[in-house]
């Protein structure tokens, strides 16, 4: 714009004759011919939008009754701006509706949606946000489904962010909080998908390989997205509005899952600085699923980290926070998400327990029995089939990584071609072992890190148990005991020592701050050629006696007062 | 084991604001880190390492891989070794992948990190005199020193007196130069030279604890409340 204005000022200096020299080429054409060209053209475009117009009324036609009602209603208490109506329609109707109808096929499509209700705003945006959302629990989606659903987000997104006013846009906290849930999921996905070129076909990976150009910065966009939506949560005028401030938030928490999966645990505690894990009226209560992502990558990064009692206190919170308000979520269409996280979470907590044994709560602890009993008593026993269980509960329990890369579709395709040829020739399955490489790749290194550092520290759990056994031993007798040289035990024990110097988070505003601690219920040291040994004894636990027998006592008040 | 979230002393302003803000995903600040990193190496004390800013670099070839230098990613996990048995080298191996983790100088460098975790001091020492992995830690001023603190700082949590023998061998010190060095960790040697006592601390004191319970007050407000109803 800028630049037709500069030009225009100089225009003084244009040689006339040449530019009116390059307009001669129009005189060419006779009148006649244009015109007619043009009124084809006319006729021809008036033919399409009839046809489309009847396709739109047809696909109108197609929705059901008491769907088209319930689309209208939809509409009409979006913009009169009824939030609470919208929460019940969003939560439960559109859920019931869903199962009830759609449960196998996607919900109307969104062009007949914007016909019907006349509407090609937000609405739409948020509707399409629905309809993708729904493919992807229900269906499998197809690659276009993919690359729309991804850039209705991405529109989604401008709206909200890109305006030079604060939009006047009321959701729902659940329904803002599956947006940023659902985008990165579908992140996620994607790039399993874009990773897992073994099964695809040649047309698909072309497909691909074009969407990727505009895709090649989708995880720089998600990272200022959400810095976008961080700062504007602290920038005032955008940050008294309800909309901004939950998103900002929530996005935050996204910012810990995508860390997470891409395996930077620091990046992922830094993110949260500013949320307080301790506070029990915290925003993130509000959305059951929030809270329970949230401890889920904060216990999930810790234990990766190495803070193995950090990572057990945490699921231990959000555990007994589960099961004490299960018979509030069993109506939430969050139930399933957050069982699952939560049986992952208790497969965690059994890994985090053998790892650096320390007590949670009776009710969690019994719960844990109850689901990896079993396992539990394999990790406790130590050696390669203790390595098995924890790689097991891993791959269980882990969430699915992804590559911040894309792979090299040329390369994929010319192994591709390759394939055919070979095929040609009668041997089909030589090049396809070249192609899975990518699959299991980043969940496999991952893990391999992981269960190198548990395998370190292998020895401990039997070392623990014969240590228990004694105060004070000779280190040449303990050995004999154990059958080993003394000098493979005194390496033993100090190996032990050393795998119990953990980082132990003891307050602070970030998550990531500690003091390095011994944790560890058995303290031992070596003088000379003695080992001294003291186990740490858990004293009585008053408080629950005290509070039974207080309940008990008034009960017991009452009913002597009511009989007199 | 340095605290993370707090920013080290000799961090600049130019690298403070380039690793908490989104520029920290700008692969034109590769070099950038890289020369901060080879101001780490190049001075010697044991607070110069910065995690943060070398977790941002790794961050950099995660997301650029033709940009990977292998030099600078063995100079990170040398680094790394010296401030074990803390948790700073597995936090850079997760950013990093399998190719890398078989290039032959990472190879070595995780061999080094696996006999200081096994507590295989002795033979740490011996691999660390062959020439091919010396060169590797070569860029490292006082790595040797570093790595001879911390292992001094592990003994000193599990003894609370060791032979002199052992200690040498896990030190890699003669006798004389173990004498010296205890004198520097305040350590007491034997007359005879036999016999090490180390000062005691927390760590190697096998003394029970008992944990009881603690119960804020705030937690029985309730309790309290209820039975002033009635």
């Amino acid at each position: 714009m800028y630049q037709d204005n500069f030009e225009d000022e100089f225009v003084g200096d244009i040689d006339v004759d040449v530019v009116v020299e390059s307009y001669t080429g129009a005189d060419e054409f006779e009148d006649g011919e244009i015109t007619k060209e043009m009124e084809d053209m006319q006729i021809q475009m008036a033919l399409m939008q009839q046809k489309h117009q009847e396709q739109i009324r047809a696909g109108i036609e197609s929705i059901p009754d008491h769907i088209r009602d319930f689309l209208l209603y939809f509409h009409r208490t979006f913009t009169q701006g009824n939030s609470s109506k919208v929460a019940m329609i969003y939560e439960y109707q559109f859920n019931k509706l869903s199962e009830k109808t759609y449960s196998k096929t996607p919900w109307p499509d969104p062009r007949y949606v914007s016909a019907l209700v006349n509407d090609t705003g937000i609405f739409l945006t948020l509707y399409r946000e629905m309809y993708y959302r729904h493919i992807y629990s229900k269906m499998q989606p197809t690659i276009e489904d993919r690359i729309l659903s991804f850039e209705n987000y991405c529109e989604l997104f401008n709206y909200i962010l890109n305006s030079d006013t604060p939009v006047t846009l009321e959701l729902p906290n659940k329904w803002l909080w599956d947006i940023i849930d659902e985008f990165i999921y579908q992140f996620q996905t994607f790039c399993l998908y874009r990773n897992n070129v073994s099964k695809k076909t040649e047309r698909e990976i072309e497909t691909l390989k074009s969407s990727t150009v505009s895709k090649s910065n989708i995880t720089k966009q998600l990272y200022v997205g959400v810095h976008g939506g961080d700062l504007i949560e602290a920038a005032g005028e955008y940050g008294s509005c309800q909309l901004y401030k939950m998103l900002g938030y929530f996005s935050l928490i996204g910012l810990l899952r995508v860390h997470c999966l891409l395996g930077d645990y620091t990046l992922a505690l830094q993110s949260l600085e500013n949320i307080d894990l301790g506070n029990h009226r915290a925003l993130y209560t509000r959305v059951p699923a929030c809270h329970v992502t949230l401890y889920y990558y904060v216990g999930f990064s810790y234990l990766m980290m190495r803070r193995y009692s950090d990572a057990t206190r945490v699921f231990g919170t959000i555990l007994n926070f589960v099961s004490r308000t299960r018979q509030y979520q069993v109506k939430s269409f969050h139930f399933d998400v957050i069982n699952k996280k939560a049986d992952q979470m208790y497969a965690l907590l059994a890994m985090c327990m053998a790892l650096s044994p320390s007590r949670v709560d009776e009710q969690t602890h019994s719960m844990l029995r109850e689901k990896y009993g079993e396992q539990q008593n394999r990790l406790q026993r130590g050696g390669e089939e203790a390595l098995a269980t924890f790689q097991e509960l891993f791959m269980h329990a882990c969430p699915k990584f992804i590559s911040p890369n894309i792979p090299n579709y040329d390369a994929i395709l010319a192994e591709l071609a390759k394939e055919y040829d070979s095929q040609a020739y009668g041997d089909a399955n030589q090049a396809a072992p070249a192609l899975s490489y990518n699959k299991m790749e980043l969940q496999n290194y991952q893990m391999k890190i992981f269960l190198h550092e548990v395998s370190l520290q292998i020895v401990v759990p039997n070392l623990r148990s014969l240590l228990k056994m004694y105060t004070s031993m000779k280190l040449d007798k303990l050995a004999s005991f154990m059958d080993i040289l003394p000098s493979e035990l005194h390496n033993q024990l100090l190996v032990f020592k050393m795998r119990s110097l953990q980082l132990k988070f003891n307050g602070g505003s970030s998550l990531l701050d500690g003091e390095s601690t011994v944790s560890t219920d058995l303290g031992f040291a070596i003088d000379d050629d003695v080992v001294h040994i003291a186990e740490n004894k858990i004293g009585r636990r008053y408080a629950d006696w005290f509070i039974r027998n207080n309940s008990k006592l008034m009960e017991l008040i009452s009913t002597m007062e009511a009989k007199v | 084991m340095g605290n993370i979230s707090k920013r080290p002393e000799k961090r600049s302003d130019q690298i403070h604001e380039l690793i908490t803000s989104v520029n920290r995903y700008n692969p034109e600040n590769i070099s950038v880190l890289e020369d901060y990193l080879k101001e780490q190496c190049n001075s010697y004390s044991s607070d110069s390492s910065d995690l943060a800013a070398n977790l941002a670099l790794l961050k950099l070839y995660q997301f650029n891989p033709d940009l990977i230098n292998i030099d600078a990613v063995v100079s990170v996990l040398a680094k790394a070794l010296t401030s074990l048995p803390g948790n700073d080298f597995i936090l850079c191996l997760y950013l990093l992948n399998e190719q890398i983790i078989n290039d032959e100088s990472v190879v070595k460098i995780l061999e080094l990190k696996d006999l200081l975790e096994n507590a295989r001091f002795e033979l740490f020492w011996e691999v660390l005199s062959n020439d091919a992995t010396r060169d590797l830690v070569s860029g490292i001023r006082g790595f040797e020193d570093t790595i001879r603190s911390m292992i001094a700082s592990v003994i000193a949590s599990t003894h609370q007196s060791a032979q002199a023998q052992f200690l040498e061998l896990a030190l890699n010190l003669d006798e004389s130069e173990l004498i010296e060095f205890a004198e520097q960790q305040g350590w007491t040697v034997s007359p005879d030279n036999k016999l090490v006592s180390l000062p005691l601390r927390d760590e190697n004191l096998a003394k029970p604890v008992i944990i009881s319970e603690q119960i804020p007050f705030a937690q029985l407000t309730k309790v309290i409340g209820a039975s002033f109803e009635n």
